[in-house]
C-alpha cells in the first residue's frame, strides 16, 4: 500500500471513529461497565433476556455491556463478546466473539473484524470494508417472538377465534331468517319431527351420518356404470355435497329453534312467526355462547382445547339429533307432530278443543283435571 | 367501580392491539467461507416469497418482514451438519388461516458456490422461486393453497437427484424445467392448475411424474425433444395433438429419434392433461 494510500485511510478511519473515540474517552468499556454494575438498566436485562430466547449464539452478560457508543481501535483485540446498550459499536479492531448492540449500528470498518456474530437489534450491520466471520444479524427489534411476543398472539388468536364465532353465528342466523321467511314450512315440519322423539333422531342422525360416504359411493358406483354417468359424476359430488350441507344446516336451524322454545315461550299475544323467530335467535344464542366461550379461552391451550371439545360434543349432539330428524321427515316434508313430550306439551294446550267437523257439532266441553281421589 | 373500569380498558387495550398490525424486520447473513454441502429449510406461512441466487459472497443472506400475528420468526443454522432453517413459522403451515400478501415479505439468498439441499415448506403464501445458477443437488417444495412461480432461468450447475413438487391447492407455474439438471421430475398436485415447461438446456432424458387430483396440467415440451406419455386418467381430458398411440403409451413421431426423450407418467382425477410443443 502507497504511503498517500496509507494516510488517506488512517484519515478515513479516524474521521470515522473520532466521535465514537470522544464517546469512550469519557465511558470507557471498564468505567462504564462500572456503572452499569451499580445500576443496570432492567431494560438491558429483559433485552439480553429476550435476545437469548430469539438468538441461538451466547449473548454477553449485562455486564460485559457498555452503554453508548464504543469503538474497538484498529490494532487492538477484545478477547471476549463486546455489548453495548444505546449506542453504535465500531470496529476497527478484532473483537474474539460475539458483538451485540441493543438500539445502535454495527459498523466494522477496514481491518475490523469480528470472529462471531455481529447481532444489531433497532439497527444494522454496516460492513465498511471489514468482515463479520459469524452471522450478520439486524432486527428491528425484539418482537414479536421475544418482547410479548406470545401475549400479543395470545391475544390476536383470541381475537380472531371470537371473530370466527361472530361470523358464524351471523351467517346462521342470516339463513335461519331465510329458510322461516322462504321455508317456513319445511323447518316447522323438522321440528316435528324433533317433537316426536330427540333421542329417535339422535340415532337416526348418527346412522345417516355414517352412511353419508358409502351412499356417496353407491351414487358414484351407480354413475359410472352407464357413459352417460359417467360425466355427471363431479355434478353429482357436488350436488350430494350441497344436498347433505344443506340437510345438516335445516337439522341444526330446527334444534336450535326448538332449543330456543325453552326460553322463548308464547305467551298467547305475539305472532306466532315471531315467537318461532325470536326462538331461533335464542336457540342460536345459546349453542353460539358456548363457542364463544371456547374462543374468549383461547389464550389458554389447556382451557380453550376443553371448551372447544365441550361446544363441539353439544354442537355435534344437537346437529346429528337436527339431521336425523330431517331425515325422518324427509327434509321436513312430512309434518305430524306425533306423541313426544314436547308434542304432548304443545298439543294438551289444545287438548280440550275437539275439532269441529264439517258436518258440525253443537258444542265441546274442556275435560275436568282429576284431582285427589275425585276421579270417578 | 374503578376495578372495573380498570378490567373494561385492558379489555379495549387488548382487542385494539389485536386489531392492529405492528410490522418487524430481520436481516440475517452469514459469509461464504468454504464449499460444503449446506441443507436449507425455507418455511413460510403467509405473504411473499422470493427466493434466488446471492450476488454477494455469503452463504445465505435473508431479508424478512413479518407481523408476527399467527407466526414468529426462524432463524438457525447447525454448523455442525450445515443446516440452515429460515422463514416464518406459524401456527399450522398448511391451513394458515391469515394471507396478507401485500405486507408480509421474504427474501432469500442462496450460495452459488455450495451444493444445497433445498426444502421449501410453504403455507398460504405467494412464492416466487428463480433456482437458476444455484448448486441444487436436492429440491423439494410443498406447499398448502399457494401461488408459486418456479423458474430455473439458467441451469442448475449440480445434478439433482430428487426434485419434487407436492402442492395442495394450488397455481403452479415451472418454466426453465429442463435447467434444473434432474433426471426425474415429481408433480404432485391436489387441485390446481399446474404449467409445467421444460425448456432450457437438454443435457439428459428426463422422467415426470405428474399426479393431478383436480385441475389441469400442461406439459410444454420443445419440439427436437421426444415424448412418450403414459397417461392414467378417471375422468378427465388428454390434449395430445402430436402424439400417436403406441402400445400402452402416446409417444411423439421423433421419439426414436430424437436426442433426448421425455417420459411423462400422468395420472388425474378429473381434469385435463394437455401436451404442447414448443419451439425449441
Amino acid at each position: 500500500m502507497s504511503s498517500r494510500r496509507r494516510v488517506a485511510t488512517i484519515a478515513a478511519l479516524l474521521a470515522a471513529a473520532a466521535p465514537a473515540l470522544r464517546a469512550q474517552d469519557s465511558s470507557t468499556p471498564q468505567a462504564a461497565g462500572a456503572k452499569q454494575a451499580s445500576r443496570t438498566p432492567a431494560r438491558l436485562k429483559s433485552a439480553i433476556d429476550l435476545l437469548k430466547t430469539t438468538e441461538h449464539e451466547p449473548v454477553p452478560p449485562a455486564s460485559a455491556f457498555t452503554t453508548g457508543d464504543r469503538l474497538i481501535p484498529a490494532g487492538s483485540t477484545v478477547a471476549s463478546a463486546v455489548g453495548v446498550w444505546k449506542g453504535n459499536l465500531d470496529v476497527a479492531g478484532k473483537v474474539a466473539g460475539n458483538a451485540v448492540v441493543i438500539n445502535g449500528d454495527i459498523r466494522v470498518h477496514a481491518g475490523g473484524v469480528i470472529t462471531g456474530d455481529a447481532v444489531s437489534v433497532g439497527g444494522h450491520v454496516i460492513l465498511d470494508s471489514g468482515s463479520v466471520q459469524g452471522e450478520s444479524v439486524s432486527l428491528s427489534d425484539l418482537a414479536p417472538s421475544a418482547t410479548g411476543g406470545a401475549l400479543t398472539s395470545a391475544i390476536s388468536g383470541t381475537w380472531v377465534a371470537g371473530k370466527v364465532v361472530v361470523a358464524w353465528f351471523a351467517v346462521l342466523l342470516i339463513i335461519g331468517v331465510g329458510v322461516m321467511i322462504f321455508a317456513d314450512g319445511t323447518l316447522d315440519g323438522v321440528v316435528m319431527g324433533l317433537e316426536r322423539g330427540i333421542a329417535r333422531a339422535f340415532w337416526a342422525g348418527l346412522l345417516g351420518q355414517v352412511l353419508i360416504l358409502p351412499v356417496l359411493l353407491v351414487i358414484i358406483v351407480g354413475l359410472l356404470i352407464t357413459i352417460i354417468g359417467l360425466l355427471l359424476v363431479p355434478f353429482a359430488i357436488v350436488a350430494y355435497t350441497i344436498v347433505v350441507a344443506g340437510l345438516l344446516t335445516l337439522g341444526f336451524l330446527a334444534i336450535a329453534r326448538l332449543s330456543g322454545t325453552l326460553v322463548a315461550r308464547n305467551d298467547g299475544m305475539s305472532n306466532p312467526r315471531s315467537v318461532d323467530l325470536r326462538a331461533l335467535l335464542f336457540g342460536l344464542c345459546g349453542y353460539m355462547a358456548l363457542w364463544l366461550l371456547a374462543a374468549a379461552f383461547t389464550w389458554s391451550p389447556a382451557l380453550g382445547t376443553i371448551l372447544r371439545g365441550l361446544a363441539l360434543a353439544v354442537t355435534w349432539v344437537a346437529a346429528t339429533a337436527g339431521f336425523g330428524a330431517t331425515l325422518l321427515s324427509r327434509a321436513g316434508t312430512r309434518r305430524d307432530r306425533g306423541s313426544g313430550w314436547m308434542a304432548a306439551a304443545a298439543s294438551s294446550q289444545l287438548s280440550w278443543q275437539t275439532p269441529t267437523p264439517v258436518a258440525g257439532v253443537a258444542s265441546a266441553r274442556r275435560p275436568a283435571t282429576p284431582t285427589g281421589g275425585a276421579s270417578r | 367501580m374503578t376495578r372495573g373500569r380498570c378490567a373494561v380498558a385492558l379489555v379495549a387495550l387488548a382487542f385494539g392491539t389485536a386489531g392492529a398490525q405492528t410490522w418487524h424486520s430481520v436481516e440475517v447473513s452469514r459469509p461464504l467461507r468454504d464449499s460444503g454441502q449446506l441443507r436449507v429449510h425455507a418455511v413460510y406461512a403467509g405473504g411473499k416469497l422470493d427466493i434466488r441466487a446471492a450476488t454477494e459472497p455469503v452463504l445465505f443472506g435473508m431479508q424478512l418482514r413479518y407481523s408476527g400475528v399467527g407466526g414468529h420468526p426462524v432463524h438457525t443454522y447447525d454448523s455442525t451438519n450445515r443446516t440452515l432453517t429460515v422463514g416464518v413459522s406459524g401456527e399450522t403451515i398448511e391451513f394458515a388461516h391469515h394471507v396478507d400478501n401485500s405486507a408480509g415479505q421474504m427474501n432469500l439468498e442462496l450460495s452459488q458456490h455450495v451444493p444445497i439441499n433445498l426444502d421449501v415448506d410453504l403455507g398460504a403464501a405467494t412464492a416466487d422461486l428463480d433456482l437458476g445458477g444455484l448448486r441444487l443437488t436436492e429440491t423439494r417444495v410443498h406447499s398448502g393453497a399457494a401461488q408459486v412461480t418456479l423458474a430455473f432461468s439458467t441451469p442448475n450447475v449440480a445434478r439433482m437427484s430428487v426434485f419434487e413438487i407436492d402442492v395442495g391447492a394450488a397455481e403452479l407455474d415451472a418454466t426453465g424445467l429442463a435447467n434444473a439438471n434432474a433426471s426425474s421430475i415429481r408433480v404432485n398436485a391436489g387441485v390446481g392448475a399446474l404449467d409445467l415447461t421444460l425448456d432450457g438446456n437438454w443435457t439428459q432424458d428426463v422422467s415426470l411424474d405428474v399426479t393431478a387430483d383436480l385441475g389441469k396440467v400442461a406439459v410444454r415440451v420443445p419440439s427436437d425433444v421426444g415424448i412418450q406419455v403414459e397417461a392414467q386418467k378417471v375422468v378427465a381430458g388428454f390434449e395430445h395433438p402430436d402424439l400417436v398411440k403406441r402400445g400402452e403409451y402416446y409417444v411423439s413421431s421423433n421419439w426414436d429419434t430424437a436426442r433426448y426423450k421425455l417420459r411423462v407418467r400422468a395420472n388425474t382425477t378429473l381434469g385435463d392433461i394437455d401436451i404442447e410443443r414448443t419451439v425449441h
